[in-house]
């Protein structure tokens, strides 16, 4: 239950991060995010140096703009992949199916840990204002509307699970009886789900915000160039 | 007694001969018949047993009761010198705003100041940004309002819900239990304050609210909800109410003798730190034994941490540093008490609980009558269908049946949605258990007196020390049994 609530913090926005203009902060982000994608569609996510790169900025990021104790978290999650992509390949190779080599299993690892991190730095960077304000000029309105009323509420969401979940083991004093948490959570999340109808009765749907979109100072500038110029050097040059 | 009775000038809000019933209330009228009357820039307080229907009023008169409750509602109801059903969302929430028992119902965004300027702009435009440091300054959140939700305590997700129903200048506002985990140093003054401001500036206000006796001096009439009509409450008693208000007691020592010889310990927390990611420190040093059949009493303020200390004890978070030795059954009531109820009925929350005793039967049967002596009498009905109030109560009353002979229970907030006779009933019950330990974490000290041998710690600072209370808040029962059901 911890390792979720600490999950779901990783996609908390931290205002510290509106120290950079909108604009590094949705192509640095987004940047992150597509080259591993492309790393592992296109290379197989076989470019050490480009997935080490993404993986050392995005933890700096999340270090200078967050927290280090969300990177050491975002860390874990490393060895998590590594596990499950072990799980995944001792069952292939149970199946007889054909199965990666271990280098392959701990670079794509590492490629799905860079591009988890980016996704979270992503969410943690901009606020879901800002996130609407995008996908309004994207022409998704609605979309916004409802994507951010569901992420508001995760948080609140896993933090109430935990506290349904202990409370439930200390009430029948049993593991076994443990499952009726789930009614527990169940009713929560009705009376959450209630408490957005609410919202949206008394307060209507937030409108579409005004986001000042201030443009980024040379050092931001400098930033960017760096991230995009290093990778396509190293897509194509380093093995 | 009679019903509040309708003026020959206009009223702002204008109720006449409002009936409401759930559908799932099995045709019971919860709103029978019910009048009320208030005038442009009147305070109104509204008291009443806790399911008696307060909230119930506040849902009808913005039509949430109608659209989104499936409730039945008859007769007429005018707010802003129109009919309810004329008006559009926008003109409603520029006309009345509520504050809702549950704070979360308040916010669409994780940062409630993202959450209030989104809502601001919708109003003025370029000026949002103004409007919301504004309110933000009358309340003095700023040092609360850019964290996220889930890092604000009950308390403190109230006083930004305040702020936020404020942005849109409303010509009445409506409180729902507005101190319901408010602290008295903090939330209470900041109340009163507001209120004080909003009567300056001639809102209408109408406060639906159980611990009311502070606030009697602001109000201009008080009505009590009972049998689903409103009566108003004479100008005598409320001014008698007031005096017992002053009532206090000279000094009072913690009564913290410690029964050290015969203690038979059943919780020790030593040298407990905590703190949340990279924040403040949140716990610093607590350190806590609790013998059988001890009562402690955590009393703190707003996001001074009594619910991060009760959710350490029961295990919902690990100390950062320290550690916590237990050795009895204990059961953990959270603050928000529907966390807390897993069966689809009343009976079968106790049948459930007896299930894993050796006399299930004696157990069922004793738990039931228990039940029913704090007015639990519909036994099918679904917990989630009660009020805030019977549903905190229910859930404290079902820890103890949980426990049994011994062990420890982990009440956060027991008397959220209780009036006073109701909170007397609860304690006098949780008295009655000897062998019995809790811990209770409160953010009112009204409620302190109520428990003459607890031992009374206040968390301030992230540290637990022992609480010597100068005033001692005295209930008068008789008064208040007046104004009971």
């Amino acid at each position: 239950m911890s390792f979720l609530r600490s999950l779901v913090e990783l996609f908390i926005p931290a205002h510290s991060a509106k120290r950079l203009s909108l604009l590094t902060r949705v192509f640095t982000s987004t940047m992150l995010m597509i080259i591993p994608v492309v790393t592992q569609t296109l290379f197989k996510g076989q470019k050490i140096f480009v997935t080490l790169l993404i993986l050392i900025i995005t933890l700096l990021l999340l270090y200078m703009y967050s927290n280090l104790k969300k990177v050491l978290k975002g860390l874990t999650l490393f060895l998590v992949f590594i596990a499950v992509g072990f799980a995944v390949t001792i069952i292939s190779k149970f199946l007889g199916y054909p199965t990666p080599t271990a280098t392959e299993l701990i670079l794509s690892s590492a490629n799905l840990t860079a591009l988890f991190l980016a996704v979270s730095l992503f969410f943690q960077w901009l606020s879901l204002r800002e996130l609407r304000w995008i996908l309004a000029k994207l022409g998704m309105s609605k979309l916004a509307s409802l994507v951010t009323a569901t992420l508001a509420l995760l948080p609140l969401l896993f933090n109430n699970y935990a506290e349904a979940y202990t409370a439930t083991l200390t009430k029948f004093s049993s593991k076994r009886k443990v499952y009726k948490a789930i009614n527990a959570l169940i009713i929560h999340s009705v009376i959450i789900a209630n408490d957005i109808a609410q919202a949206i009765y008394l307060y209507g749907l937030p409108q579409t915000p005004k986001v000042k979109v201030e443009p980024p100072k040379p050092v931001e500038l400098v930033l960017m160039a760096v991230i995009t110029i290093t990778t396509i050097l190293l897509l194509v040059a380093a093995p | 007694m009679y019903n509040a009775g309708i003026d020959t000038k206009e009223p702002i809000i204008w109720v006449k001969d409002l009936w409401l019933r759930y559908r799932s209330s099995q045709n019971n009228w919860i709103l029978r018949s019910l009048n009320l009357v208030v005038q442009n820039g009147e305070v109104v307080l509204i008291v009443g047993a806790s399911g008696s229907g307060k909230t119930s009023l506040v849902r009808a008169l913005t039509g949430v009761a109608q659209a989104l409750f499936n409730a039945e509602v008859r007769g007429e109801i005018k707010i802003c010198f129109r009919n309810l059903s004329e008006l559009n969302a926008y003109e409603i929430q520029r006309c009345i705003q509520v504050v809702n028992q549950d704070p979360y119902t308040h916010f669409l965004d994780p940062i409630p100041l993202d959450d209030m300027l989104s809502y601001a702009e919708k109003f003025y435009g370029n000026d949002a940004d103004e409007v919301v440091k504004k309110v933000v300054k009358i309340l003095g959140i700023e040092n609360i309002v850019s964290k996220p939700t889930v890092a604000l305590s009950g308390g403190q997700l109230r006083k930004v819900a305040i702020a936020k129903v404020l942005i849109p200048n409303p010509a009445v506002l409506v409180f729902d239990e507005p101190l319901m985990w408010l602290d008295d140093a903090t939330g209470l003054e900041m109340f009163r304050a507001m209120l004080k401001t909003l009567k300056g500036m001639k809102k209408t206000v109408i406060i639906v609210e159980h611990r009311f006796l502070r606030l009697l001096d602001l109000v201009d009439s008080v009505y009590k909800l009972s049998q689903g009509s409103l009566v108003n409450v004479s100008k005598n008693l409320t001014a008698r109410l007031m005096q017992s208000d002053g009532n206090h007691n000279g000094e009072k020592k913690s009564d913290s003798k410690a029964s050290n010889e015969l203690c038979k310990e059943v919780l020790r927390l030593s040298d407990v730190w905590f703190k949340y990611g990279d924040s403040d420190w949140v716990l610093k040093g607590v350190n806590l034994r609790v013998c059988q059949g001890d009562t402690i009493i955590v009393y703190g303020s707003n996001g001074a941490g009594k619910s991060t200390l009760l959710k350490i004890i029961a295990g919902v978070l690990k100390p950062t540093k320290g550690y916590v030795e237990k050795s009895s059954r204990f059961v953990y009531v959270p603050q928000v008490p529907y966390l807390f109820l897993t069966e689809e009925s009343i009976e079968k929350e106790v049948k459930e609980l007896c299930s894993i005793k050796k006399t299930k039967e004696l157990c069922f049967s004793k738990g039931i009558e228990f039940l029913k002596k704090f007015g639990y009498d519909d036994l099918d009905k679904l917990p989630l269908h009660l009020s805030w109030g019977q549903m905190t109560r229910l859930a404290t009353l079902l820890s103890i049946i949980a426990i049994g002979n011994s062990g420890v229970a982990l009440l956060d907030e027991p008397f959220t949605g209780s009036t006073y006779i109701e909170a007397v009933a609860l304690v006098e019950t949780l008295n009655r258990f000897t062998d019995v330990a809790k811990v209770i974490a409160l953010s009112s000290k009204d409620y302190i007196p109520l428990f003459p041998n607890a031992k009374i710690y206040v968390l301030s600072s992230g540290m637990l020390k022992t609480f010597i209370h100068e005033k001692h808040f005295e209930f008068s029962r008789a008064l208040y049994e007046l104004i009971s059901p």
